[in-house]
């Protein structure tokens, strides 16, 4: 590979060339085979290349979508960390425009989780039982509940025992 | 002169539709047939190849873009509602399956470029031996042997180049910065002609093996 021929090849696709030099550079392509392939083959590379990152821009546009849409909990999963080796600047930018929506979601959910909380909290009372002495109002006026509790089934309480005078102690004429 | 009509199930309709709104450069249908292509592989890849799921998204970014590009190219295409590929006959199976080729090529292609992961061979073997493939029948997924150009070829090397040669290619011809302001934003190059130097050389190993694939495929 010609490098010094490379330095034209570059300022002829990238268009810094002027009318004359670009006359001149393609009328020396023309003559030289070789030179005419090393022409193609940059240009080849630069069409790829530019292919390739608007690709990765939308990608990367695709990618939070997705992410967006099937887990919206998880934003950054596994599909957003993929390997940096892969990421160029410019899909970079694309995701850092990409991320003030994702803060956003996320206040949203912990907004609504907030909420959720708070709620608990606040009627929770409302379930819990009360003891019997500081009972509700009308527990106490009926006594509580050691008038109207039934004793229990196998409760000694309220056994009594009564002894039953035999026959031969109290016969009369004995 | 008879015609032959040919019926199509809604699950071919959907992926035709896709496919030529992908060809016509509708956002929309661009991104339902990534979504649709994701979901399939993210369900599947588990059970194709061993990977963790940061290099499963970019096997499956690599292997949209290579999709994609076949799409452009015109290698996968829609004519009169059907899904035609190689040989200009319609698609023998789903696009997933198409998907899943290319995704498995670049698993391959990873594999051999991280030896430190993984035992290329022995990797390449166990894809052989447990689904009985060959893992170079799905390269022609990714290039049309019959067209094999250098075009094609530089399209998919170019997503297996280094970290640097990357950046330094992309700055370049893509975001069209001069050398000299590239050297600010990579201070590990030492100088404007080393940077000049390096670029020149991953052009040159780029050349190098586009033109060895390139003589393969056409002695293959």
């Amino acid at each position: 590979m010609d490098e010094r021929f490379q330095d034209k090849i570059d300022d002829y696709l990238l268009g810094r060339m002027d009318e004359a030099e670009k006359e001149g550079f393609l009328h020396e392509v023309e003559q030289d085979p070789e030179k005419k392939e090393q022409l193609e083959f940059t240009r080849t590379v630069k069409d790829s290349i530019v292919s390739r990152e608007e690709k990765l821009r939308a990608l990367a546009q695709f990618r939070y979508e997705y992410e967006s849409m099937r887990h919206p909990a998880a934003m950054c999963s596994h599909a957003c960390s993929y390997s940096l080796s892969q990421r160029t600047a410019s899909s970079k930018e694309a995701e850092e425009a990409a991320q003030p929506k994702k803060k956003r979601t996320w206040w949203w959910v912990t907004g609504v989780a907030a909420v959720l909380a708070a709620g608990f909290f606040a009627l929770r009372p409302t379930f819990q039982s009360s003891s019997p002495k500081d009972g509700a109002p009308m527990e106490r006026l009926r006594g509580g509940d050691d008038v109207f509790c039934p004793a229990l089934a196998d409760s000694t309480d309220s056994d009594t025992i009564i002894i039953k005078e035999t026959e031969k102690d109290t016969a009369p004429n004995e | 002169m008879a015609k032959t009509i040919l019926f199509r199930t809604r699950l071919q309709e959907k992926e035709a539709r896709l496919v030529e709104g992908m060809a016509d450069r509708r956002r929309r249908t661009q991104y339902e047939l990534y979504a649709y292509c994701a979901d399939y592989f993210w369900n599947n890849y588990r059970g194709v190849f061993f990977a963790d799921d940061q290099v499963a998204a970019e096997i499956l970014q690599n292997a949209f873009i290579a999709f994609w590009e076949n799409i452009e190219r015109r290698s996968i295409y829609v004519e009169d509602g059907i899904v035609m590929g190689k040989d200009n006959k319609p698609l023998s199976s789903s696009i997933l399956t198409y998907f899943m080729g290319i995704a498995r090529y670049k698993y391959l292609e990873y594999v051999k470029g991280n030896i430190f992961c993984h035992n290329p061979e022995s990797e390449s073997e166990r894809m052989t031996r447990e689904e009985g493939i060959d893992p170079n029948k799905y390269i022609d997924n990714v290039y049309d042997p019959d067209e094999s150009e250098i075009g094609e070829i530089v399209a998919d090397i170019i997503s297996q180049m280094s970290p640097q040669c990357n950046r330094i290619l992309t700055k370049f011809y893509y975001e069209e910065q001069k050398l000299e302001a590239i050297l600010e934003d990579m201070p590990t190059i030492a100088s404007y002609d080393a940077l000049k130097t390096k670029k020149n050389k991953c052009l040159k190993t780029l050349r190098e093996s586009a033109t060895e694939i390139h003589q393969r495929k056409l002695n293959a």
